[in-house]
């Protein structure tokens, strides 16, 4: 069961992990030691501004291919007695933080879980709740993740022109505890009678695939100067999604612990989708970009899925809720074969990088995936075939994380090591994660 | 008999808020007599000579958090208190409170606990409150628990034994569990 679990769990942080590492994340050891900034033309610059498509790659410094060392994944096999539902040692908060922040590199410092007690006092009508430092788990705002990824990239370029097809999905989910729930939770507010106690969620995750024009070219100046500019037409085509909105929680009544039904579950959510055969969403949307090199200054910037609105044609939406009576969740059509819209988020880099002549280069960047806005400031200096490297940035919990590491260069080989601070958890601690990655030139 | 039940609200708090404690325990400080207010009520008695009366017999279940039944209970805690004024004769009034799973077998469930108070003439006596352990039985990790309360006086040979009694004046559990709620 447990081996079972952690398989799942393996498998699917890699699918999850795959498009998006080559846009976001990053498998490169050498980027986790720059607070995530690449200087080498790649990462989220080649994916969010098309114009970097036809930049040449600095010279001895991107690499062919950069393979991770995984060692966070044997860490996990260790601890998975914390997934096994069978132990007494089963830990949701672990769990939910490696789903938060997988665990694809060794965490050096991991974030701690709570393991305190909670302790209930209850009455015929009264009920505490003290969950001692795990109530610094239960989140004040909203909380969610979601992430848009470009799964794969197929397609023929010809002198700038790149006519294909490229295959997208978008998910977001988020929740947030109302003020009623949030006390009763955090600051041990007494529960009260009739009164309500839900959390608002909200979720969308759609996926399609969308044929594609783009031109990526210099339009001015030469190698060492100039200025390139590339662009995207996509045309979207939905082929699922579905969507939630609503709220889930219980109504006390009179009295809380008397009687045969003193609490109600109350669940209402408007549930939207289309799934897969029904007719396609549509919709255009485009990306565009622009990066000015002169000589050892780089400066970049992109947009990515403007005005990506698609529209669903054949869209079922249905209402949910928690009959008390029944008890047991029913569902009723609003509608059927209706028309209903959804967006992709517009995401913006900017970037800089420069060379500064003494085997230094630096380099920062600043991204807004339409959840929140990052920012990444790296320097590497290299001497002889070690490269030392540090950097500093800005997270989208807006918490300042820092990262440094090393690395060393064999021929066309190098070994890079790299650290960075992380608060990708439940709760607000630090962890450090060490990266680690060969890369071939 | 009064059925009193204790769901939904603490259900649902205890079955979310146990993912948060990994290792941790869940502590139940549970208010019995909150439940049994009428527990408190004073009881006058009068009982001949070299008899004994039962004054008072009562059950009533609380139905505890779902989801623990694979918990395991790691101690439980009785914390009881009760109050005799005597007015004369002399005897012994004995407090006994059980725990059952089962609602016609609350009286002879072996988790139980008694305690007495002797008296003789004009005299007050004070049980408790005293915290004391009881059999970490299953039983505290179900969905429902059955608890009885009978409170006897005795008197000894001789005069009538009469007074008042109250027969709990504080009655509370303390269940501590190694949760695990899967």
């Amino acid at each position: 069961m447990r081996h079972r679990l952690v398989l799942l769990l393996s498998a699917g942080w890699l699918v999850g992990l795959a498009p998006v590492a080559r846009g976001q994340l990053s498998f490169d050891a050498r980027r986790t030691g720059m607070g995530g900034v690449s200087l080498s033309r790649d990462g989220a610059l080649g994916r969010f501004n098309p114009a970097y498509q036809a930049v040449p790659t600095r010279t001895g410094r991107s690499a062919k291919f950069t393979i991770p060392i995984p060692l966070g994944l044997f860490q996990v096999l260790k601890d998975s007695t914390a997934f096994d539902f069978d132990s007494s040692y089963f830990n949701p908060v672990a769990l939910a933080n490696y789903i938060l922040h997988p665990p694809l590199f060794y965490e050096v410092k991991k974030v701690s879980t709570p393991t305190n007690d909670v302790e209930f006092t209850i009455g015929r009508d009264s009920l505490i709740v003290d969950l001692g430092s795990a109530s610094q788990l239960v989140p004040t705002d909203r909380f969610g993740f979601g992430g848009t990824s470009r799964l794969a990239d197929i397609g023929l370029t010809i002198k700038g022109v790149h006519a294909g097809v490229l295959v997208w999905e978008e998910h977001d989910v988020g929740f947030q505890l109302g003020d009623t729930l949030l006390r009763f939770l955090r600051e041990q507010d007494p529960a009260r009678t009739n009164t309500t106690y839900a959390s608002n969620g909200d979720g969308v995750a759609q996926a399609g695939f969308a044929p594609t024009l783009g031109y990526a070219g210099r339009v001015w100046g030469d190698s060492t100067r100039g200025i390139y500019m590339g662009a995207a037409v996509h045309y979207y085509l939905g082929v699922t999604y579905a969507s939630v909105v609503g709220t889930a929680g219980f109504v006390t009544s009179d009295t809380l612990f008397a009687g045969s039904n003193p609490v109600s579950p109350t669940v209402d959510a408007l549930v939207q989708y289309s799934k897969p055969g029904r007719s396609f969403g549509h919709g255009f949307g485009g990306d565009i970009g622009v990066v000015y090199v002169t000589g050892p200054v780089e400066v970049g910037f992109g947009i990515n899925d403007i005005g990506a609105k698609l529209t669903w044609s054949d869209t079922r939406v249905e209402r949910d809720t928690f009959d008390t009576a029944a008890n047991n969740f029913g569902s009723s059509l609003v509608a059927d074969h209706v028309s209903s819209k959804t967006k992709l988020p517009v995401t913006y880099v900017a970037n800089a990088a420069l060379e500064l002549g003494t085997n230094t280069t630096a380099g920062g960047m600043i991204l807004n995936n339409g959840r929140g806005t990052t920012i990444q400031i790296g320097v590497e200096q290299r001497v002889g075939p070690l490269a030392l490297r540090g950097g500093v940035s800005r997270d989208q919990r807006k918490r300042v994380q820092l990262g440094w590491g090393t690395g060393l260069r064999f021929g066309s080989f190098s070994l890079d090591v790299g650290f960075a601070t992380h608060s990708s958890s439940l709760s607000s601690a630090r962890g450090i994660t060490m990266a680690s990655s060969i890369s071939i030139y | 008999m009064v059925v009193t039940r204790l769901t939904g609200l603490a259900a649902a708090a205890a079955g979310v808020l146990l993912l948060g404690c990994g290792e941790g325990r869940a502590i139940f400080n549970i208010d019995v007599l909150s439940y049994e207010p009428g527990l408190a009520d004073t009881v006058p008695y009068v009982v001949p000579g070299g008899t004994a009366i039962t004054g008072l017999r009562d059950s009533f279940s609380l139905t505890l958090p779902g989801g623990l039944g694979n918990s395991t209970v790691d101690s439980v805690s009785l914390l009881y208190g009760s109050t005799v004024l005597n007015a004369a004769g002399s005897g012994k009034f004995i407090l006994e409170v059980f725990f059952s799973s089962d609602p016609s077998a609350v009286f002879t469930s072996p988790v139980s606990f008694a305690d007495t108070a002797i008296v003789a003439g004009p005299d007050t006596q004070v049980i408790g409150p005293i915290s004391v352990p009881l059999f970490a039985d299953t039983l505290f990790s179900q969905n429902e628990l059955w608890v009885g309360v009978r409170g006897s006086v005795a008197a000894d040979p001789g005069p009538s034994l009469s007074g008042k009694v109250v027969p709990v004046s504080v009655l509370r559990l303390r269940i501590v569990l190694q949760d695990k709620v899967f």
